[in-house]
């Protein structure tokens, strides 16, 4: 008799045990996080300075986000990139980084995030939507002086979001993942008219979001 | 091993996003771009290692084999330490970019930007931490040069200590003083049926030499265990370990210490459905991705010995375990042990 009741608490003791020890591991398990990057090209033709332009974002776009919305528990913007692919003056002759010297007073990259105009049932493109403005926006990212030469098809622009703002887009992004990525150009060092122009201008963003979803 | 198959399950749904088990194998999407076969290698080598230690836990010590015949029942779980060694690992780089001709690159570590891919290329494996995502500019857009785009790689799940896996197997001692040790487990899944067995042997030799002179409470032991674990033609793991243990007898409890090789090979194969392969192109700087090639991961081990230490406390009708080994994955386990028909002490 007593035999059994000890067994019996042995029994529960080491369910217990085995139970809790790997609940521990099921739930180390029950989340993933990666990263992913997004990729922003932008080409403008007959692109004027200053200026501020905005492209459109929607992540639902992209396959690997679609396919796994429903499991994401998280998403945040963790680092962000600026570069210039291509530049051609406006009398066709492309920017030489060996020779031309070319430098923006400033340069300033703003997220905002959009929602879809009132009355579209199942958005789509750009038209479908219209910037959030209950929602912050948040400045990604700001170049004094931007010497094109140190920004032509080179990545080494990182910027790294702040935490703060990362958890802040993280539930926005999660529910709404459209945004504009909007562009703000100064004038060129030593600008004397009110505008300059360029033929061509070819830009690269690349946006780094990282993903947690869930497991099962 | 129920819950390792879910393991198994979970690590093979948050890898593979899009997949699908078919007689012919295991087949993910083209889409599915987050590993190469050798990232998914160093990304998940440190729980194939922490599988390995588990295996080959509770292999001896549980009693100390005097002739006696006797069926016991052992159930013994384990957990190990995860070193900062095995929460990371030299990830795989897209062959661009350490060509500048080719491809820019830059990334962000430890607070500071470099403008080259850093090797080795610590990424975290799935016990570790973050990520490093590296920017790459192609400097032209000809292929393949414009596939090397940027990339980022998967985080790990912040471990510290993992739990292995539990082992439940019968053990036999016979009047040849040696303990035989069995553990299986099949279970259908799909058109293809995972199996898992090992088959184990504890042989004391120390009578045949007769070095204990009359003393009954002391053995020399050696030990030898093969693991099997296959899943269709996708899956397939062999371990084995062998070493030489000894146990000292005070009353109920022994106590023992023992010294093990052990080593585990195998692989986890897949293909990818290359349905569309020709209209949607696959622009992954990494070739195995743009081509689809299959996924091809080989298994193995960080550890190759283990020293092993324990204590065993018998009752009438049981026993419970607790040992220390120190291996790549430090481990605690403790188990219990029912004896089946006779007990510890009758004739």
């Amino acid at each position: 008799m007593r035999n059994n009741k000890f067994k019996k608490i042995l029994y529960f003791l080491i369910s217990w045990l085995l139970t809790s020890c790997y609940s521990d591991v099921i739930n180390s398990f029950e989340q993933f996080s990666f990263q992913i990057p997004f990729y922003f090209y932008v080409n403008y033709l007959d692109k004027s300075i200053p200026d501020t332009s905005k492209i459109f974002a929607n992540l639902t776009n992209y396959s690997e986000f679609e396919k796994n919305r429903q499991r994401i528990a998280s998403s945040e913007i963790v680092q962000f990139n600026y570069w210039i692919d291509s530049l051609v003056f406006s009398n066709n002759v492309a920017f030489n980084p060996n020779v031309d010297s070319l430098i923006i007073e400033n340069v300033r990259f703003v997220l905002i995030f959009a929602k879809p105009k009132v009355g579209k049932i199942n958005p789509k493109d750009s038209t479908d939507f219209e910037e959030d403005t209950t929602l912050p926006r948040f400045v990604l990212g700001e170049f004094h002086n931007l010497d094109v030469r140190d920004f032509y098809r080179k990545p080494h622009h990182i910027k790294i979001i702040s935490n703060e703002i990362s958890q802040v887009l993280t539930e926005v992004v999660r529910s709404r993942p459209y945004f504009y990525l909007e562009s703000e150009y100064g004038k060129v060092l030593g600008q004397t008219t009110d505008k300059k122009y360029f033929a061509l201008v070819n830009v690269r963003f690349d946006v780094v979001i990282r993903f947690t979803i869930s497991a099962f | 091993m129920q819950r390792f198959r879910n393991i198994l399950l979970i690590f093979v749904s948050i890898t593979f996003f899009q997949s699908n088990l078919f007689s012919k194998g295991f087949v993910l999407s083209k889409d599915f771009t987050l590993f190469t076969s050798r990232n998914l290698e160093g990304y998940l080598k440190p729980i194939f290692t922490t599988l390995e230690q588990s295996l080959n836990n509770s292999l001896f010590g549980t009693s100390l084999p005097d002739g006696k015949f006797r069926f016991t029942l052992n159930l013994s779980v384990c957990g190990m330490i995860i070193p900062d060694e095995h929460k990371s690992f030299d990830a795989e780089v897209p062959p661009g970019f350490f060509d500048s001709n080719a491809a820019k690159v830059a990334q962000y570590r430890n607070g500071e930007i470099y403008r080259y891919v850093i090797k080795p290329n610590i990424q975290p494996t799935i016990y570790g931490g973050s990520s490093t995502p590296i920017f790459s500019a192609p400097q032209n857009h000809n292929y393949p040069d414009s596939t090397y785009k940027t990339i980022a790689y998967p985080e790990g799940l912040h471990i510290d200590f993992m739990a292995g896996l539990p082992v439940l197997q019968s053990i036999i001692e016979t009047p040849l003083r040696n303990e035989i040790r069995f553990r299986i487990y099949v279970e259908p899944t799909g058109d293809e049926t995972f199996v898992y067995f090992t088959i184990g042997l504890n042989q004391r030799f120390d009578h045949l030499f007769d070095l204990f002179g009359l003393d009954k409470d002391k053995a020399l032991s050696f030990h030898f265990a093969l693991h099997r674990m296959y899943w269709g033609d996708f899956f397939d793991l062999t371990s084995y370990a062998l070493g030489i243990n000894a146990m000292q007898r005070w009353g109920n409890l022994c106590g023992y210490l023992g010294f093990q090789f052990e080593n585990m090979n195998g692989f986890f194969k897949a293909i990818r459905d290359t349905t569309g392969f020709r209209e949607e192109i696959v622009d992954s700087p990494f070739p195995e991705l743009r081509e689809a090639r299959p996924i091809i991961v080989s298994l193995s081990t960080f550890t190759k010995f283990q020293l092993k230490g324990g204590f065993t406390l018998s009752f009438l009708f049981g026993f419970l375990n607790l040992e220390l080994s120190f291996a790549t994955q430090p481990m605690i386990s403790a188990g219990f042990g029912l004896f089946i028909g006779k007990n510890r002490y009758e004739k």
